[in-house]
């Protein structure tokens, strides 16, 4: 395990993992060859089409691409699905997001439209867990998310609470089995005693918006460079794809830690060495998201690129990714967000097509 | 026959003796009760050569306290750059204290004994506080502005509970305030950010009886929060990078730094558990070697700072072997550095206060 990081091994989670093994068992991918130089690159495009010539758009990008992947070899099972894939002839690059998948990608980009989905894990490998008390911050777009006790309080007293919010505790955050109370030791009083003021003593730390925006915004250096070659490639038009909300479940994450004993063993080395380590509240997670959020959409109107948000179905900022887009992992949506993406991707193209 | 008292004063009393021949910097603070006591607890503010220092003294062992975090968040690696400045540097991100009237200002604002009028410079999604005007980390709404202004200023008053030593080196007489209540800025509206506006804003240059006034109040105020705390004043070296006074700045800088030192000799005589730290005799003193100064003859260089860091740790019950180790891996460092590389060195760690300096006209 030494020399291990936490987000190396989530990091490391196989693609078809994130996708979905069953699903990708569902219909036969489309195989296809490109030449690079002497070398040929293999790459799997998936949907329902006789030939690669017949694709107009494809969705590319990192593991969260996999639930609109998986949607698309779903598609069959939705009628209004399949239509929307095959009106757009829509379809997926398949394979691990390295060098070679990129590459592939610049290859089929000419005169076909791409929809990128770009990382969106970033911050929870960063912030999943909090080894020394909190920090929070203030999202200036949406200041009436909530904030952590003690800041709450003062937040609230400004400018109310958004409708739908528990006013949350620390100590109400983690309600979390003794198991892991034993394991990992909550420092919540010290926090509650001061609930009125802005003490130190709860080890919490109220930073700066402008930090997590500059932290958030090094994960999209790579994207531009990105945009820049598939617009010099030729491709019609590009369309940046929001990243799905965080789950609002510790106890799934402490499920899924028991059942990844690598994780675990990293956990509990983490916590000896920090004495007490807790997960990031869910207020704190879904604020670092909806940053990202922002970032991407700043990002794609300065690269003249439309952004697609995460459908507002799927989630709400009180309690995270609604449970029905779960996927079988800590961070990933299913299929059926998917879908909906899939569905909000057509709109704005149709749209686009009848202002046309 | 009547002797001349001299005949019984010490030889430090006699240049011929103490500064001719036999100079050592370590025996002009000979007679000072320990400056720095094994496990105290060391705040610190001023100007740009009171953030020199602080690595020095954590090296000797010290405990440098420090009650607010910016970037460098316990546990959290950002993908950030550093903050600006010497915001992340000191105990509270307060950042380069130049005058003692803007130290009193700020302590009275941490208890909130002061609420400044112009208290935020409000641009489009931008909200910058005219007392850390530089700070990278800008906030982004009014309510983020609020907050962490609140938070920033009890993590001051969380600092001066904790500490049992604070340090505070005195650099400018010169300061810009506001004309509706005083407020002082760390520099002047315009330069960093906001808009100097000649109906709001007023250059001051205070003198011995107002620096004294301020020390003394601030002395006072800090003791009601925590009564036991001493505090060694110093006067900074470093030469006014400009003047606002219409004089040369070579004579306004001698003006400013004599003020600041009759004020603090004043202070540490009238006030228990006050002592004054030579460290402006150290640098500017007619002993002192010209490498003391870099080559621009304002920012003092590292065998300057070891100079003075030396003297103060000879009369404090500090490590000695860790800090003489620190001391030598400092020679080495200074030797193996080529000049470039030191000027962007210091260049790097320069104060808000240079930035007055682009503003010249060549």
């Amino acid at each position: 395990m030494s020399g291990i990081t936490l987000g190396e091994l989530m990091r490391g989670k196989s693609f078809d993992t994130c996708v979905g093994r069953s699903a990708l068992e569902i219909i036969e991918p489309i195989f296809s060859r490109i030449t690079d130089g002497n070398r040929e690159l293999k790459f799997q495009l998936t949907g329902s089409f006789p030939s690669e010539q017949d694709v107009r758009l494809i969705i590319a990008g990192h593991s969260h691409a996999g639930a609109l992947q998986s949607a698309l070899l779903a598609g069959g099972s939705d009628p209004a699905t399949n239509a929307i894939v095959k009106a757009l002839g829509m379809a997926a690059l398949l394979g691990a997001p390295n060098e070679f998948y990129w590459k592939a990608l610049l290859k089929l980009a000419p005169n076909r439209t791409v929809a990128i989905v770009w990382r969106g894990n970033d911050y929870l490998l960063d912030f999943l867990f909090m080894p020394y008390g909190f920090f929070d911050f203030v999202n200036s777009r949406r200041p009436k998310l909530q904030l952590l006790s003690p800041w709450d309080t003062y937040a609230q007293s400004r400018i109310g609470r958004m409708k739908g919010f528990v006013t949350p505790t620390i100590k109400r955050l983690f309600s979390l089995p003794r198991a892991f109370h034993r394991l990992f030791s909550w420092r919540t009083a010290a926090c509650e005693e001061r609930v009125a003021d802005f003490e130190r003593s709860c080890e919490g730390t109220l930073v700066p918006e402008q930090l997590v925006r500059e932290h958030l915004g090094s994960s999209l250096s790579g994207l531009s460079t990105l945009i820049e070659q598939l617009k010099n490639a030729g491709v019609n038009r590009i369309f940046l794809i929001g990243t799905p909300a965080p789950r609002g479940d510790e106890r799934s994450v402490f499920a899924y830690m028991q059942e990844e004993p690598a994780l675990m063993e990293l956990l509990t080395e983490k916590s000896a060495r920090y004495k007490s380590i807790s997960i990031t509240p869910l207020s704190v997670r879904i604020k670092i998201w909806a940053t990202l959020q922002d970032l991407m959409q700043e990002f794609a109107a300065s690269c003249n690129v439309t952004f697609i948000p995460s459908p507002e179905e799927t989630y709400s900022f009180a309690h995270g990714l609604k449970s029905e887009f779960w996927s079988n992992d800590l961070t990933h949506a299913n299929y059926l967000y998917g879908r909906i993406a899939i569905h909000e991707l057509g709109s704005i193209l149709e749209e686009a097509h009848r202002d046309a | 026959m009547r002797k001349s008292p001299f005949v019984t004063f010490p030889a430090k009393a006699f240049w011929s003796k103490s500064v001719s021949s036999g100079w050592s910097a370590r025996k002009l603070v000979s007679d000072s009760a320990p400056l720095l006591r094994g496990g105290d607890k060391i705040m610190s503010a001023g100007s740009c050569f009171a953030a020199n220092i602080i690595p020095h003294l954590e090296r000797a062992g010290f405990e440098y306290v420090r009650s607010e975090w910016l970037t460098m968040l316990r546990g959290f690696s950002f993908r950030a750059a550093p903050e600006n400045f010497n915001y992340d540097t000191y105990t509270a991100a307060y950042g380069n204290i130049y005058t003692a009237r803007q130290l009193l200002q700020t302590l009275r604002r941490s208890r909130g004994l002061f609420k400044p009028k112009e208290c935020v410079w409000e641009e489009e999604d931008k909200f910058t506080d005219p007392f850390r005007p530089g700070l990278r980390y800008f906030s982004r709404s009014m309510l983020e502005f609020e907050m962490l202004t609140r938070q920033h200023l009890n993590c001051i008053v969380d600092g001066f509970r904790r500490a049992t030593v604070f340090i505070f080196t005195l650099g400018l007489t010169e300061a810009w305030v506001s004309r509706a209540d005083g407020a002082v800025y760390p520099s002047c509206p315009g330069t960093i950010a906001g808009a100097f506006d000649d109906a709001k804003h007023k250059w001051i240059n205070l003198s011995v009886d107002e620096t004294r006034s301020d020390l003394n109040a601030f002395i006072r105020e800090v003791r009601a929060i925590n009564k036991n705390l001493r505090i060694i004043i110093t006067v900074s070296p470093v030469p006014l990078v400009a003047t606002a006074s219409r004089r040369h700045v070579l004579e306004a800088t001698t003006y400013s730094k004599s003020v600041l030192r009759v004020a603090a000799a004043q202070v540490a005589e009238q006030n228990a558990d006050v002592i004054y730290f030579p460290a402006y005799e150290i640098i500017t003193g007619p002993q002192a070697p010209a490498d003391f100064f870099e080559s621009d003859r304002r920012q003092v260089s590292q065998s300057g700072v070891l100079a003075v860091m030396d003297a103060l740790m000879s009369a404090s019950e500090c490590n000695r072997s860790d800090f003489n180790r620190g001391l030598r891996a400092d020679s080495v460092s200074l030797e193996n550095e080529n000049f470039d590389r030191l000027a962007s060195k210091i260049i790097e760690r320069e104060c808000e206060e240079a930035i007055v300096d682009q503003f010249r006209s060549d």
